[in-house]
């Protein structure tokens, strides 16, 4: 019989309703202040990424930048005859021009120079 | 009945959880309705920097010319300097970081009249950026983030880029003319910030992002440009001239390839030098060009079928008088109007220009481009002077004068394009130096293509012109050192005297050249004018400017691959095939 008393009195503390209203309302408290924190705490998130974003773009462009200035005909020129590289362009003999099909294009001097050397290896091969 | 204590305890809760919601719900309407002075002071308010659009050359985004880059501007509030800190030791890591002469900065120190002094010139050095941020020892600096412009290859093209001033506004050259593409949008972040100062992120309120600048394509090649520049150094250094320009251009198109002009400047100091400096001239510079324009009359007098390759002109002992005043002449005796053109006679195109009358020769001068600007896109361009209608009546001198490049005045770039037009069997067209310009998202604003601006000479006539200038280059011609080794060339010197007080000057000259290779198959015009050469040396445009033209020739022919078409060197026992 005590027990069921004490259930009894636990019942009429309060109306049901009033206690459902009190658990929905703290409920959605406590599940917003969780979301509210989660989403500072993305933000937060999100803002360094915004600034470290920031940050490498900006180095990227100065290495960029200083690879532009590395890359200048005159520093390449420098930097050759730094290490005793001397270029030229290449002899007319030397050039073997194709068309737009990958054909060699008659009338050149490097033609003749290319046929001779065939030449001279077929007949190597020929040779018994 | 009574009530039972349990009953009592529960509205006790109930009552001070209603107490501490009536006191959040009176917080509430108080952050609402009442004065936000106090909340004033955590809005946070930032503005994104808006990235200025590149400028590239021919070769694509490989090769910048122009790019911007964030940057921090130092500056000083000597009344925000804490007392417990050492100003010495301030100053002095200040000027190791900023690379300053420590004297500027302890002025910038001394100075009481501001709060805002800046420290040199913005940074983006990320070591000096740390240092100054993160040393607890510092106080009284702050800096602002700015834009900074820069250009990789440091005096190339300056007159063309030209630069921009500290205000981020495009002031000379490209910068200027295409500001209204290049520039960017700012952004702006607004919302609340916390004690620290530092943004909080979920009470943004307004987010715009910036949008960058579109960037500008050019048709200049850095290659052909380093070519030009460097030949046209030399050779003002040769001849100790006091300035000079050289271009290259396409022909069949009209783009131009190279646009140099010296003295040149810095485009990210351009306040080292002086403002005549930053004048790019090869198109702001109206003078006049002597001999070279006597390719244009010879043209003219063909194409009106007065005159043919062969027809004989008699120059007699090199003086012809007309309307009372002498024209004397180098060339003696009787030529034909190809060797007027190879020895550049005076007299014999000056007798062309009678026969051509003064209304024809002013026709096929504007068809040809001259007397007014050709809107190439640059700011400054200048249109020559070519005298009109009724000005050729009042000195009936002009009509000899004009045809040998006298009494008329062009710009490099009219120039280069005429003499283009004759390589492009007689069409003018449009001489243009921006390929295209592309948003930020790749979206092509604006490409430029080719357009003919007029056809003032019929085909075969401009082949015979062409003809006739590759004999300037040859034996007996006035521009032999203007030669390059495997190519054909054709082309025209010009020596003109400058107008100084008094009339003509007899020490100070220009000596042009201007010509095209290869001239069987044109493909690029090069023009080189060297401003008053030392008169103790030569000073001809065949001695001065064509051997400039011959090293940006050869080097230009090479780079674009041009097959030669005078063989070169014919090698051992190989034939050409």
């Amino acid at each position: 019989m005590k027990r069921n008393r004490k259930r009894h009195v636990r019942m009429d503390v309060m109306p049901k309703l009033l206690v459902a209203w009190i658990v929905t309302v703290v409920s959605v408290a406590i599940g917003y202040w969780f979301m509210d924190s989660k989403c500072k705490q993305l933000n937060q998130e999100i803002r360094k990424h915004e600034m470290k974003y920031d940050k490498l773009e900006n180095t990227c462009a100065r290495e960029a930048l200083r690879w532009d200035e590395k890359k200048t005909p005159e520093k390449l020129e420098h930097a050759m005859l730094q290490n005793g590289l001397a270029m030229d362009y290449p002899k007319a003999s030397q050039v073997v021009r194709l068309d737009s099909k990958g054909r060699m294009i008659p009338g050149q001097v490097a033609l003749a120079r290319i046929n001779r050397v065939r030449g001279s290896v077929s007949t190597v091969a020929n040779t018994p | 009945m009574q009530e039972r204590p349990e009953h009592n305890r529960v509205w006790l809760v109930a009552a001070v959880l209603f107490c501490a919601l009536c006191c959040l719900a009176g917080r509430l309407a108080f952050l609402h309705l009442a004065n936000h002075s106090k909340l004033n002071d955590f809005e946070y308010s930032r503005q994104l920097l808006g990235m200025r659009g590149r400028i590239f050359d021919s070769n694509g985004t490989q090769f910048p010319m122009a790019i911007s880059l964030t940057a921090r501007q130092y500056f000083v509030d000597p009344k925000s300097i804490k007392k417990t800190h050492d100003v010495q030791y301030i100053i002095q890591t200040v000027s190791a970081a900023l690379k300053l002469p420590i004297e500027q900065v302890t002025e910038c120190f001394n100075r009481t009249n501001s709060r805002y002094i800046k420290l040199g010139e913005p940074t983006s050095d990320d070591h000096a950026m740390t240092l100054l941020s993160t040393n607890k020892l510092l106080s009284g600096i702050g800096s602002d983030e700015t834009i900074v412009r820069s250009y990789p290859q440091d005096r190339r093209m300056s007159h063309v880029l030209g630069f921009v001033n500290q205000e981020g506004v495009g002031s000379a050259g490209i910068e200027q003319k295409y500001n209204t593409y290049l520039r960017g949008i700012a952004g702006l972040i607004e919302g609340e910030k916390d004690a620290m100062q530092a943004e909080i992120r979920d009470r943004r309120k307004i987010d715009v992002q910036p949008i960058a600048g579109s960037d500008v394509h050019l048709t200049l090649d850095h290659n052909i440009q380093y070519e030009v520049e460097s030949a046209l150094r030399e050779g003002i250094e040769a001849c100790q001239a006091q300035s000079g320009w050289a271009l290259v251009q396409q022909v069949k198109t009209g783009a131009i390839l190279a646009m140099a002009s010296f003295p040149d400047f810095e485009p990210a100091n351009y306040n080292d030098t002086s403002r005549d400096v930053w004048r790019n001239k090869a198109i702001s510079e109206n003078y006049e060009p002597g001999s070279v324009m006597k390719a244009f009359t010879v043209a003219a007098a063909l194409n009106e079928n007065l005159v043919t390759p062969q027809t004989i002109f008699d120059v007699g002992e090199g003086i012809f008088f007309w309307a009372g005043k002498p024209l004397r002449d180098h060339v003696t005796g009787r030529i034909t109007v190809s060797t007027a053109l190879k020895k550049s006679s005076n007299i014999a195109c000056a007798k062309m220009g009678i026969l051509l009358t003064p209304k024809r020769v002013e026709t096929y001068f504007r068809s040809f481009g001259f007397g007014s600007p050709l809107g190439l896109g640059l700011p400054g361009e200048e249109g020559g002077i070519l005298l009109r209608g009724k000005d050729w009546d009042r000195d009936k001198l002009k009509i000899t004068r004009v045809p040998i490049g006298q009494g008329v005045c062009v710009t490099a770039v009219q120039l280069i394009n005429g003499y283009s037009a004759l390589a492009n069997g007689g069409q003018v067209m449009k001489p243009y130096l921006i390929d295209r310009i592309v948003s930020e998202n790749g979206q092509v604003i604006m490409k430029n293509r080719p357009t003919v601006l007029a056809r003032p000479i019929r085909p075969e006539v401009a082949r015979a012109v062409c003809d006739m200038l590759v004999g300037v280059t040859e034996e007996g011609g006035t521009g032999k050192k203007a030669g390059v080794k495997g190519y054909s060339v054709a082309g025209k010197t010009g020596t003109a005297q400058q107008v100084g007080p008094g009339g003509y000057s007899s020490t100070e000259y220009w000596a042009s050249f201007v010509g095209f290779v290869p001239a069987s198959n044109p493909v690029f015009c090069v023009l080189v004018t060297l401003d008053r050469p030392d008169p103790k040396k030569s000073r001809t445009g065949g001695a001065v400017a064509a051997p400039v033209f011959s090293k940006i020739a050869t080097a230009t022919a090479r780079y674009l691959g041009i097959p030669p078409d005078v063989p070169e060197e014919v090698d051992i026992d190989a034939k050409v095939l």
